[in-house]
């Protein structure tokens, strides 16, 4: 039986806008909300954007943290702050960089690009790069028995904004057991490419402390 | 005792443990298990690519939490805290966590100076703290960092 989806993206196909308009409205749909090959547009997209955009045209480190609560996420905004005042505390002086405004800026630009990711806090290492990291979920793990690489999960996924453009990334599906194969993989990715490789394990990432 | 098999720039046989302090914002219960963020194994503040250790054969104790005591009587400037662990792991457990190939090319290798118990894990790269983080988080053994919190002892 044909899907209303699959007939809606026929329909788009064939290119005849003001039929297809009138058509998409009988089912109560916005022709605005569908865009080619039925693939809906996402509502929050505008505001993205926006968000996208006031980002690259931020200035400091507070005009950064501002876009980022704005775009829903304060959690990380707050945590960070926090973090930030008391490594502050922790360190003697010139021992830590702070965060370096590039790599805030990356990060931001990540989350805020794929809202969909689980909750993971904001860190940075020692020379200033901020970074993101995700446990991999055992209990998850137990319902995915055909997955060669995924052994009995527990791994992780951190990923580490280096510059504006490039991250730094390490994943390992789990820890090792008497040598059974785990995939694990680390390297240097563009934003774009990133994702199709978070994708293949979002199912699975949870923040840490969480479950 | 094993404290004899080690020398300085030689790597720590496999037989023995290693501690390391971790900030409380790296390790976390989750499901009632301690989950280890790879942050507990990145390089803290200097400027070279390494993971600091301590041998805990080094010291005499007649329990582990004795020798938690030491090492973190050892600390030098690293700032504990009270709701800071310290996981211990088994060297040769490290190894087999590791790719065979890294493995024999960056060993732990035993590096007294302050701390006359130091080691270290050359070649830091993310990886490298992801591994260690799961490998914790699997076979680590958990101490609370000693109450009260003992006074550094520095080396004559």
């Amino acid at each position: 039986m044909e899907r209303v989806s699959d007939i809606i993206s026929t329909s788009v196909r064939k290119s005849d806008i003001g039929l297809t308009e009138r058509w998409l409205e009988s089912f109560g749909v916005p022709y605005q909300a569908v865009v080619h090959f039925g693939v809906r547009e996402d509502p929050d997209h505008k505001e993205r954007e926006e968000n996208l955009r006031k980002l690259e045209e931020s200035a400091s480190q507070d005009d950064v943290l501002t876009v980022l609560k704005v775009a829903g996420f304060s959690r990380q905004v707050e945590q960070l702050r926090q973090h930030l005042v008391n490594r502050d505390a922790m360190l003697e002086d010139g021992e830590y960089p702070g965060i370096r405004f590039e790599s805030l800026q990356a990060v931001s630009r990540f989350l805020i690009s794929h809202s969909d990711l689980p909750f993971s806090a904001i860190r940075s290492d020692y020379d200033g790069n901020a970074d993101l990291e995700w446990y991999l979920s055992p209990e998850r793990a137990e319902d995915d028995e055909d997955d060669l690489f995924w052994v009995d999960g527990g791994g992780q996924i951190v990923l580490k904004f280096v510059t504006l453009n490039l991250i730094e990334f390490a994943m390992l599906s789990g820890p090792w057991l008497d040598g059974a194969e785990r995939l694990s993989l680390s390297g240097t990715m563009s934003h774009s490419k990133m994702k199709i490789i978070i994708e293949m394990f979002i199912g699975r990432m949870v923040a840490y402390g969480e479950e | 005792m094993a404290r004899n098999e080690l020398k300085a720039g030689h790597p720590v046989p496999d037989s023995h443990h290693v501690a390391r302090y971790c900030y409380p914002c790296t390790v976390k219960d989750q499901g009632g298990r301690k989950v280890v963020s790879h942050r507990a194994f990145e390089r803290r503040g200097d400027r070279t690519a390494d993971v600091s250790l301590s041998v805990m054969e080094h010291f005499e104790g007649e329990s582990d939490s004795d020798v938690i005591y030491k090492v973190c009587q050892q600390r030098g400037h690293l700032q504990v805290r009270e709701n800071g662990h310290y996981v211990k792991l088994n060297v040769g457990l490290i190894g087999s966590e590791r790719y065979e190939r890294d493995r024999r090319r960056f060993p732990i290798v035993f590096s007294p100076g302050k701390n006359p118990a130091h080691a270290t894990l050359y070649s830091c790269g993310l990886m490298v703290s992801v591994e260690l983080a799961t490998l914790a988080t699997q076979k680590g053994q958990f101490f609370c960092v000693p109450d009260p919190i003992p006074d550094v002892v520095f080396p004559d």
